[in-house]
């Protein structure tokens, strides 16, 4: 998957590292999101979203069909630049972000015979 | 002539050794001398024919047996080494095979030495405690060694889940609160010699639950499986040569780790993390949270659960050699779905779980329902793994995680035959919807999430047993998880009391009311949650017998419509065991996987065969996946829908704030106190 023009390596559907500077970029537009050694998700626009938006409640009252808007957030997380969505959180409202990938650079580069 | 058997060491309780007792044992010398007595060639078949006797003695059991989940392949059976290490496996349920492990050690230590049991050919051994092997009480095991000509060749098990199991409710108990509630364990024994079983021991058994006669039966169905099992590995032991076939059965586990170890190097090193959340504890509601950090390094993974939310005082806990056996599912049927099945695939993992959290619960916790925390595990390590994979070669084994929750029911009591009854309604658990992959939509009506193999109910076979008949089996309308690719929707479906001879106990067993299980991948979002529903004396019957029943949709447009008459009650997935009385409806809707990337990439021609076969809503198609349709025809307007989405990215980045601002704000919520009794520290420290 490296594209030997860039060095870029897609490592998620939405997110690409360049080897050469370390950097995540998103994957669809090429718009860089932050050192690849931190969460992709501080280079991100992040939104948080009534669950509801979402998944349609059904019926009133404590049990709707719908996650429970009080008890769960959609965490939202938008490339600033072409706004694809490249990852959806569910998370109790002020839990922290999660940092889901989490790649040894230096590993990736060797596997990638950049060293 | 006693037994020649291989020496285990004593066999302790503690998280470490049960952890150790889940990793192959050191090869004895006959393994090792005879491990390539087979040509590549050789063994290549003989595995196969290990992996046609497992299935043979899987269908067995299915076949004699009588609980709904046994005959629906909440089943497995294992083949074992002489020393109680997997070698092969039918599913089923993978796990059900991988944890036989325990109790088989647990008797080669405890039981090989003391001349008051012994080991010997044809013994028949069972267990039901789960903190050897059974992941909890209903996941009975049976059992049994392969001894030729005096020497001990390997074990085999068969296990099921039991409809009931005699403990404070009927069915599983979601509101047992310690290990003497939870029904019947009876640690690993012998109940039967010379291929024949102790018939006072298996009817004193049965006496210990509410339907003795479906425990007793489904015991000796166990044990046929188990037994036509032993008789065709003595058949090919003798073929082989013995030490042939020792050698060779552990090839089996030694060639998984060759296989896993190959594997694993092919992913990127890092550290893959998911939380998922979990809405209730059995007797209460409130979050516990299940952290998964899996770090890969060269060919070794290191799974950490630190964070996991502490033991609740309830039922919703699991021991702590449940965990590994979770990783079983996405191991075995997904990233190493074209290597056989054995413990050696599981062989590179190491497990960090601090004391005390809900999935390594004390010896006296309540683990009747360890399965819900356990499958919100396995959702985590699902995406951890999933993510971990994506580059590489193997992009055609990935998906979303299918669903973890889901609304599945059970009844116990005297049935239209005047006969004591248990069943399980495992259709929406069983049919819950797969996960979206890469290329293309999860299944709908799938599979639960420990195991890809598992089937829905039969109706008729259910109605045959049980005072109820089927209302209505549907897709989930708007189940999977809306991305690019969509999550599988589940089974929604309801049951209708009919012709009830006397107390018929309906409980329900779920959760994820109020938070989804499947977290969606790189964008996808989550299948649905799955409240309980049920309507207490509806006149659905009479609208049939008049010819004025319309069939709903959904059971959204049941509810949302009132389409009966009746009490109209909702409730946590996991409510209390209620007298049913004819009319009563109870609606389970099953849950759906999660879906895959952006829904603005999704293809709009989808979205509206997805809208014309009812698995999505009009509000999914136009204000989810901004697609543009005619209403009547639900021909694409291309033009407009790209119009749409368009705007849609434009709003996304309005309304998206930079991560520091965003944080800002964040960090100042927390949910209500009452959805943290049970989580422990907010938000506290993860791996």
């Amino acid at each position: 998957m490296t594209d030997e023009a860039s060095k870029k390596v897609q490592v998620a559907e939405y997110l690409d590292i360049d080897l050469m500077t370390e950097k995540w970029h998103c994957n669809r537009c090429g718009h860089k999101l932050g050192d690849a050694a931190n969460n992709y998700k501080e280079g991100c626009l992040i939104r948080d979203r009534n669950p509801e938006e979402i998944h349609q409640p059904i019926i009133e009252g404590e049990y709707t069909f719908a996650p429970d808007p009080e008890w769960c957030r959609i965490v939202e997380c938008y490339c600033p630049n072409c706004g694809v969505l490249i990852d959806t959180e569910y998370l109790p409202p002020g839990h922290p972000l999660t940092h889901d990938i989490d790649i040894d650079i230096e590993a990736l580069k060797a596997k990638n015979e950049l060293e | 002539m006693s037994t020649q058997l291989v020496a285990l060491p004593e066999f302790n309780t503690n998280i470490d050794d049960l952890f150790e007792r889940m990793d192959p044992e050191p090869q004895t010398s006959v393994e090792e001398q005879f491990a390539n007595s087979m040509t590549d060639i050789e063994f290549s078949i003989f595995r196969h024919k290990l992996a046609t006797i497992a299935t043979e003695g899987k269908e067995v059991m299915a076949k004699l047996g009588v609980s709904s989940a046994l005959r629906s392949e909440d089943s497995g059976t294992g083949i074992y080494t002489a020393c109680g290490d997997m070698s092969s496996a039918a599913a089923g349920v993978y796990y059900h095979a991988l944890s036989g492990q325990l109790p088989i050690k647990y008797s080669l230590s405890k039981w090989g030495t003391d001349d008051s049991v012994r080991i010997e050919d044809g013994d028949i051994f069972f267990s039901t405690d789960p903190m050897y092997g059974a992941t909890h009480t209903p996941d009975q095991i049976a059992f049994m060694p392969v001894i030729v000509d005096g020497t001990l060749v390997g074990w085999v098990s068969a296990v099921a889940h039991q409809a009931e199991v005699g403990a404070i409710e009927p069915g599983l108990s979601a509101l047992a609160s310690n290990a003497w509630s939870d029904g019947i364990r009876l640690l690993p024994q012998k109940i039967g010699a010379n291929f024949e079983l102790r018939e006072d021991l298996v009817q004193s058994i049965g006496n210990m639950t509410r339907v003795p006669d479906e425990q007793i039966l489904d015991i000796k169905a166990r044990v046929a499986g188990c037994t036509r099992m032993v008789r065709r590995l003595k058949e090919l032991a003798t073929e082989t040569g013995l030490a042939e076939f020792v050698g060779a059965v552990r090839r089996c586990v030694d060639d998984g780790r060759v296989q896993v170890r190959r594997r694993l190097k092919e992913f990127n090193d890092g550290t893959y993390r998911c939380t998922v959340f979990i809405d209730g504890v059995g007797g209460d509601k409130g979050l516990q949270r299940i952290h998964c950090a899996i770090t890969k390094k060269g060919d070794q993974l290191t799974v950490n659960l630190e964070g996991t939310s502490p033991q609740s005082p309830w039922s919703f806990n699991a021991y702590s050699s449940m965990p590994v056996t979770t990783l079983a599912n996405p191991f075995f049927s997904y990233l190493l779905s074209d290597v056989p099945p054995s413990v050696g695939l599981l062989d590179q993992i190491e497990m960090k779980i601090p004391d005390g959290t809900c999935l390594s619960a004390s010896a006296d916790a309540s683990v009747s329902c360890s399965l819900w925390p356990t499958f919100l595990l396995q959702a985590a390590a699902h995406c951890c793994t999933m993510k971990m994979a994506f580059d590489s070669e193997h992009k055609d084994k990935l998906s979303a995680t299918q669903s973890a929750n889901s609304v599945g029911g059970f009844g116990v009591g005297v049935n239209q035959h005047g006969m004591m009854a248990a069943d399980l309604y495992v259709d929406p658990v069983n049919g819950n919807g797969g996960g979206a992959r890469p290329d293309g939509d999860g299944v709908d009506v799938f599979a639960g999430i420990w195991g890809n193999f598992m089937d829905t109910n039969d109706a008729e076979q259910l109605e045959i047993r049980g005072p109820y008949y089927k209302l209505y089996s549907r897709i989930t309308r708007d189940g999977g998880g809306f991305g690019k690719f969509r999550g599988g929707s589940g089974l929604d479906t309801a049951y209708v009391a009919h012709k009830v001879p006397g107390a018929l106990s309906h409980g329900t067993m779920g959760f994820g009311s109020r938070f989804p299980t499947a977290p969606g991948m790189f964008g996808g979002y989550a299948g649905n949650t799955t409240p309980g529903a049920y309507i207490l004396g509806s006149n659905v019957t009479e609208l049939m017998r008049a010819g004025q029943w319309n069939a709903p949709a959904s059971t959204g447009e049941l509810v949302d419509q009132h389409l009966c008459e009746g009490d109209y009650k909702f409730d946590y997935a996991t409510y209390p065991a209620v007298d049913v009385e004819d009319g009563d409806v109870w609606m389970m809707v099953g849950a759906g996987g999660g879906g895959w990337g952006d829904a603005l990439e999704r293809d709009p021609q989808q979205v509206v065969e997805d809208l014309r076969a009812g698995v999505i809503s009009e509000y999914s198609a136009s204000e989810i996946y901004k697609v543009a349709f005619d209403a009547e025809s639900l021909v694409v307007d291309a033009e407009a829908t790209e119009a749409q989405r368009a705007e849609a990215r434009i709003e996304r980045k309005a309304a998206g704030k930079p991560y520091g601002e965003f944080m800002k704000e964040w960090e100042q919520k927390r949910p209500p106190e009452d959805a943290l009794k049970y989580f422990g520290e907010f938000p506290g420290v993860v791996a």
